[in-house]
């Protein structure tokens, strides 16, 4: 536990210590949500707003965690001898879903910033919000681990990783959507176990299969 | 039994008039489609059926020279 | 069982049952469908046929996983090939009956989506063999990505009719006319055939191309 630690501190001081990929993503994260600021301007339904956010968090997500085995390629070997897989699969888990879940929270301040608040942003709001990006960035992380191990691995983050988000994707809006048309939480509470339940699936899947990857 | 069935479903859709290819059966010209097809079916698995021999035969030179 | 033949013949039978059969025997008289209802026994064993050539596919590369065989990621590629082939096939054949039968080419019907789903799946599994070079590499990541996809396509058997509150398939609400046939007895006695027959092709056509692989491997082609 105590190395699981040290690898996610390790992460957040090399991240601190170069800050141009998170300024870069923040940036990023700015420019989709005024332009889709820009596009919407005037229309904008609560069912509308709720799938853009979503499509948002999907694009800074998968920007954003491509680099968490990418910028590891000069330091694989030595990790390789330090640490199990088992505990570098956690460490990256824990880092990219606070990683995740930091940029999601500044994302939101902005967008209902500008294209204000679609109504009952209740806790359950933010309850599946933090479920769904735990699966997101969970599923990300280990899609991140196959593409570093390919040479063009920017385009191949998005095209293999989008599939197997759209399960997560889909009930994390559905229940959003619910929640912000004034659905009371017993409607979808179902419908959140279910999700959780993918998220189970792929966190157990990312511990089975991430040793292979990371040995190879 | 099927025939009664039949008989039956026929007259009791018979008054919403649901058109099947009933002309076209009882003409028999049915028979020539399913020639046809079983024409083209049978051509295909002989086909297939000599692709799977061919592979067997390389499959026992390879295993000859391995 | 690569060279077995009882059950190639077994596929010869039902498949020539099939077509006669599905063109002769009486269907159930529906509206809207009419005599087009007969495409069940054709293009929905398409669907039943990529979902287990896929599962095969995955069960292979588990076994590659923990045997490390290159025979097995062999079987992996080609079952999952067959698998896209059968997916195409069933999507093109399903868009243009729901054309003339449901209105339009693409309704947002849960297995319509989930076999798009799919296909884009185990499209990006071929970018990414085609992205690394080494064949011991390529085969480990490729498998841990067969696997890895595979298992959530699995909750989406159960999450998209749940999503899609007015399906047009039978079984999840919706179009009452063509759920009659879900019990219709009649039109089983081609069905089941149909989908074993034709799940059964797609196994054969895959084991021609894996021995085809196996034997110019061997051969140095």
């Amino acid at each position: 536990m105590q190395e699981v630690f040290e690898l996610v501190y390790k992460d957040l001081k090399t991240d601190w210590r170069n800050r141009y990929p998170v300024f870069g993503i923040l940036l990023y994260l700015s420019a989709i949500i005024i332009i889709s600021y820009m596009s919407f301007m005037n229309f904008i339904k609560p069912e509308v707003w709720n799938a853009l956010f979503w499509l948002i968090i999907l694009f800074t997500s998968v920007n954003a965690i491509a680099k968490s085995f990418m910028q590891e390629e000069n330091r694989t070997t030595y990790l390789y001898f330090v640490a199990s897989p088992v505990k570098i699969i956690a460490a990256k888990l824990i880092y990219s879903n606070l990683y995740q879940f930091v940029l999601i929270l500044i994302s939101i301040v902005i967008f209902s910033l500008l294209l204000g608040s679609p109504g009952n942003l209740n806790a359950w709001f933010f309850v599946n919000l933090f479920v769904g990006s735990i699966g997101l960035a969970s599923a990300f992380t280990m899609v991140s681990s196959l593409a570093s191990k390919t040479e063009n691995n920017a385009t191949l983050m998005a095209i293999l990783g989008f599939p197997i988000v759209i399960p997560i994707l889909l009930m994390a809006t559905s229940i959003s959507k619910q929640l912000i048309l004034g659905a009371p939480a017993s409607d979808i509470t179902s419908d959140l176990l279910t999700l959780l339940s993918v998220n189970v699936i792929i966190i157990a899947l990312s511990f089975i299969l991430f040793p292979f990857t990371w040995k190879s | 039994m099927m025939n009664l069935l039949n008989i039956f479903l026929v007259s009791f859709y018979g008054f919403f008039q649901i058109p099947m290819a009933d002309q076209f059966r009882q003409d028999g010209k049915i028979y020539v489609v399913v020639g046809v097809i079983l024409i083209l079916l049978i051509g295909f698995f002989i086909f297939l059926w000599r692709t799977d021999r061919r592979i067997k035969k390389l499959e026992e030179k390879a295993n000859k020279q391995g | 069982m690569l060279r077995t033949e009882w059950w190639k013949w077994l596929t010869m039978a039902l498949l020539l049952y099939v077509f006669v059969g599905g063109l002769l025997l009486p269907v159930p008289r529906l509206p809207i469908l009419n005599e087009t209802i007969r495409v069940l026994y054709f293009h929905v064993p398409m669907w039943f046929g990529m979902i287990a050539l896929f599962t095969a596919s995955c069960i292979q590369a588990i076994k590659y996983l923990s045997k490390e065989q290159l025979t097995n990621d062999i079987f992996s590629v080609q079952l999952a090939e067959v698998g896209i082939l059968f997916g195409i096939l069933g999507m093109i054949s399903g868009m243009f009956w729901a054309n003339y039968t449901w209105g339009e080419p693409w309704s947002s019907d849960p297995k319509q989506n989930m076999s798009a789903i799919a296909l884009l799946i185990y499209f990006a599994y071929f970018v990414l063999r085609g992205s690394i070079k080494d064949e011991q590499q390529r085969a480990k990541i490729s498998a841990v990505y067969n696997i890895f996809a595979f298992a959530t396509l699995i909750p989406l058997l159960f999450i998209l009719p749940r999503l899609a509150e007015d399906s047009l398939h039978p079984g999840n609400g919706g179009n009452p006319g063509f759920n009659a046939y879900d019990l219709d007895s009649q039109m089983r006695l081609v069905f089941y055939p149909a989908v074993i027959g034709w799940a059964l092709l797609g196994f054969w056509l895959a084991t021609i191309k894996i021995r085809y692989e196996i034997v110019s491997e061997k051969l140095g082609l």
